[in-house]
């Protein structure tokens, strides 16, 4: 899990707007990437944010 | 914590900012190094330069990337980045940094032999400006062979962030202090100083390349984080008379370049109090004042 403090303070690398936590998963409401969190800290690369539908 | 593979003994923080053209060089020397037991953090300072690319490039599962979502300077990125470490060393490095091949197992085998009260270590660092080469801290600096240097901080800071250490002096004195606006190093050094043995390793294990726009000795805010320094450390300072005047005497000059003849007078005034023998001290607090009444037209 990610504790709230870091939460609050990361951004979507690509579009640099908040991202919010959705299971447990982080996903950032503008481009729909998400980013898994694994060993309680986020994966922010881009290569492993999830690649959303439209693009696939 | 939770996951299969077993903790680092080392955590390497990187804060960067829009650093792409050199963390590169950075993060191959610390991937070469000959040990190789670590994980890297590097808390991107909200870069708009594509860093997150360079580093997703960046095949080793050891890197960890976190992308803040809004500038806010190198010490909140630096603790940022010990929270969410596992190591039971924690190390820094500048994106402008290239670290000698053996810089980080001489200083793991330093700790590792070194007491419970050793609360770190630092090295010489080779600092590259404009083409000119000097030593961090300079050798006259250096000169002693104690592990108890609080007194000798006091006087102004002389290791570089390329240091390694324990966690546990970091849960005990705390991280970086995000209210100073400079000198969070020197900050932190102090804290730990206090409290513990620092070692020190007399062989060169670092560069640093001083980029022009690396961040500047910007007067305003240094002027700043040092009166915040002196009122954190003053119960210490007091017991150093002789360092703390020709702090006051430093805050003195400062400010009058500043043009605040005000402040100025201020601070020589407290420095000539605390040593008032000192000519020096004397001569610039007389020459001030009376500029100052020449100014009011008094």
């Amino acid at each position: 899990m990610i504790s709230k403090e870091l939460l609050e303070i990361l951004a979507c690398p690509k579009c640099r707007v908040s991202v919010k936590l959705e299971r447990d998963e982080l996903i950032c409401p503008k481009c729909k990437r998400k980013y898994p969190i694994k060993d309680g800290i986020p994966v922010m690369l881009v290569d492993e944010g999830e690649e959303p539908e439209l693009i696939k | 914590m939770n996951g299969k593979n077993a903790a680092p003994q080392v955590s390497i923080i990187i804060p960067t900012y829009n650093r792409r053209h050199l963390i590169q060089r950075a993060l191959e020397s610390i991937f070469a190094q000959s040990y190789q037991n670590f994980e890297i953090i590097v808390v991107d300072d909200n870069s708009i330069d594509n860093t997150r690319q360079l580093i997703s490039d960046i095949n080793d599962l050891r890197i960890k990337y976190i992308y803040l979502d809004k500038r806010k300077g190198a010490a909140f990125a630096r603790n940022v980045g010990i929270k969410e470490s596992q190591g039971r060393y924690i190390g820094f490095a500048d994106s402008d940094d290239e670290w000698n091949h053996s810089k980080l197992q001489k200083q793991v085998d330093y700790l590792i032999n070194s007491p419970q009260d050793t609360g770190m270590v630092y090295s010489y660092v080779r600092k590259v400006e404009n083409g000119s080469k000097s030593l961090l801290p300079e050798k006259h600096l250096q000169s002693t062979k104690s592990l108890y240097i609080h007194e000798k901080l006091l006087s102004g800071n002389f290791i570089t962030i390329h240091s390694l250490v324990r966690r546990e002096c970091l849960d005990k004195i705390g991280l970086f202090d995000e209210n100073l606006p400079r000198l969070q190093d020197w900050d932190l050094w102090l804290r730990i100083s206090k409290y513990y043995r620092i070692g020190f390793i007399d062989e060169t294990l670092a560069t640093v390349y001083m980029s022009s726009d690396a961040i500047s000795r910007d007067d305003d805010m240094f002027i700043a984080a040092l009166e915040i320094i002196l009122g954190k450390y003053i119960d210490d300072y007091r017991k150093y008379p002789h360092i703390l005047a020709k702090k006051y005497y430093l805050l003195g000059r400062l400010w009058k370049q500043q043009g605040r003849m005000d402040k100025a007078l201020f601070f020589l005034r407290k420095a000539a109090h605390l040593k008032s023998f000192n000519l020096k001290y004397f001569a610039y607090e007389k020459f001030y004042s009376f500029n100052l009444k020449i100014k009011r037209g008094i």
